[in-house]
């Protein structure tokens, strides 16, 4: 539970990113919708954990 | 390769009586003004050129000297000393001015205020519609005009005419052009890399002013003395008719003052290439329709009937259209096509045009494409267009494609046809770079669609 908590941020930026997209997008189907939004967030955590990584090695140094 | 655009003064050019009987050998028939109360004006009255619309018709090529002689000028490269402080030519705040182009030869092209907010407008306005000008070539403009750039025509240079006044006539010309004087007011000069900023325009010029001539930014055209007009001459220079040139074929196709408009056709196989037309492209399905997506096929079609106007009902001149092609295998009934070739669609004409789709002509119209260094993968269909229309089956051709593999819907067909039609009716420099926020859109959509499915469908919805 305690590493799901630290997703919370990216993962709110990356499913409103998803339904933005959505919006823009205009899928057809909700699975279309359901996969926008996930892809988005997945991508979002991705780049999360990657700025939080480069920031934490910054500190290190 | 000299290319300027030069300016004859208020739409009058004076010259010397000497000038005049000069050009009674070559094809200029000069027309002298002899009344000496507006050759004493200082204003310059006479409309002498012929009337916009006709002049450029009434133009023939000349030699650079005819020219000299017909302006009663001779350009000594530029001479600003002689030119003296009137060489900005302020045409707007006088009478219109006629714009000259002049090619290599020393071909003399008149322009028109219209043509020339084509060239340099920044927006087009075109049945109310206002879009970005993308215009390259002169004859973009006019088929009639060198096929030269408009930037060659353009220089930097700190004696340029005015900003202002160029813009000034570009929207004289917007409103010849029939748009509303608000939207004409909207319009600026281009800035894009076609056309250097407004700041940098020169437009090469000749003016008189109070009767002394003055010429500006000429330069390359002739190292001849300069020599003023005599003092208050007035001139008309009448152009004689140029013989008609017949336009190539393959320079016409889509390089053409108007844009071409989209437009569908059901084609026989044995009426290709369809000459008639400006250029065209072809639906090009790669297999012929199984029972299990013949569904697809005519989905397909009814969005081919829908989202494109037929070539009939398009109040357009056919070498003005670029027709989409559905081919037909009408080898057995040559009456196929006049059955189909209507406005839209009934009951049975889809069934009708799938079952007789002729994949002879879809396939070569794929490996043409390929071999033109296009990628078509997937099952297709695609649609494909090349510029010009006869270089089809040419490697290195701008062609245009657009895939329609993860289309499966009308819905889905309708919009890319309807990005195809927009696609088609840009200038054909811009096939290449082919990305588009709607055409992002689109794909993501079609992503969306495929995959979104299947997913809810893994999930149980």
């Amino acid at each position: 539970m305690g590493n799901l908590a630290k997703l919370t941020l990216p993962a709110a930026i990356g499913i409103i990113l998803g339904i933005a997209a959505t919006v823009w997008i205009k899928p057809d189907n909700t699975g279309g919708m359901a996969l926008i939004i996930a892809v988005t967030t997945a991508f979002s955590i991705i780049v999360g954990a990657v700025i939080k990584l480069i920031r934490g090695k910054a500190e290190t140094e | 390769m000299r290319f300027v655009i030069l300016t004859i003064a208020m739409a009058s050019t004076a010259m010397s009586q000497v000038g005049a009987q000069s050009l009674g050998d070559t094809a200029i028939d000069p027309i002298i003004s002899s009344d000496s109360e507006r050759m004493r004006s200082s204003r310059i009255e006479t409309q002498i050129l012929p009337p916009i619309g006709e002049s450029r018709d009434l133009l023939q090529p000349l030699a650079q000297s005819e020219i000299i002689n017909t302006a009663g000028f001779a350009f000594n490269g530029f001479n600003s000393a002689e030119a003296g402080a009137g060489a900005e030519a302020d045409i707007g705040t006088q009478s219109p001015a006629d714009f000259v182009l002049i090619d290599d030869s020393g071909s003399p092209f008149s322009l028109r205020p219209a043509d020339l907010y084509r060239a340099l407008g920044d927006r087009v306005i075109r049945k109310g519609q206002v879009i970005g000008n993308n215009t390259l070539y002169w004859n973009q403009i006019d088929p009639n005009l060198p096929k030269r750039r408009i930037s060659e025509s353009i220089e930097t240079s700190d004696r340029a005419v005015s900003p202002d006044a160029l813009l000034a006539m570009v929207r004289e010309g917007c409103l010849d052009s029939g748009a509303s004087q608000s939207q004409c007011r909207k319009v600026n000069l281009r800035k894009d890399s076609g056309v250097p900023g407004s700041g940098d325009l020169r437009i090469a010029a000749i003016t008189t002013h109070g009767g002394a001539a003055y010429s500006s930014a000429l330069t390359g055209i002739d190292t001849r003395p300069y020599r003023s007009a005599p003092q208050n001459a007035m001139i008309a220079a009448y152009i004689a008719p140029a013989p008609a040139q017949p336009a190539p074929v393959a320079a016409m196709v889509m390089e053409r003052a108007r844009p071409l408009s989209a437009s569908r056709i059901f084609l026989g196989r044995s009426s290709y290439p369809p000459a008639e037309f400006a250029a065209y492209g072809i639906l090009a399905f790669t297999t012929l329709p199984a029972p299990e997506d013949r569904e697809r096929y005519i989905e397909i079609c009814d969005a081919f009937f829908a989202a494109i106007i037929s070539s009939s009902e398009l109040e357009v001149p056919l070498n003005e259209q670029m027709v989409t092609v559905w081919p037909v295998d009408d080898r057995t009934d040559p009456g196929l096509t006049g059955v189909l070739n209507i406005a839209r669609a009934e009951t049975d004409s889809c069934s009708i045009a799938v079952d007789n789709y002729d994949i002879f002509v879809a396939d070569q119209a794929i490996r043409d494409a390929r071999f033109a260094g296009k990628s078509l993968n997937g099952r297709g269909p695609f649609l494909i267009a090349w510029s010009p229309g006869d270089k089809k089956g040419f490697g290195q051709v701008p062609v245009l494609t657009a895939d329609l593999t993860d289309v499966n819907s009308t819905a889905d067909a309708k919009a890319v046809f309807r990005v195809w039609t927009d696609d088609i009716e840009k200038d054909t420099e811009l096939w290449a770079t082919g990305f588009s926020l709607e055409k992002l859109r689109l794909k993501l959509r079609q992503i969306a669609n495929r995959y979104g499915e299947g997913m809810s469908k893994y999930f149980g919805g």
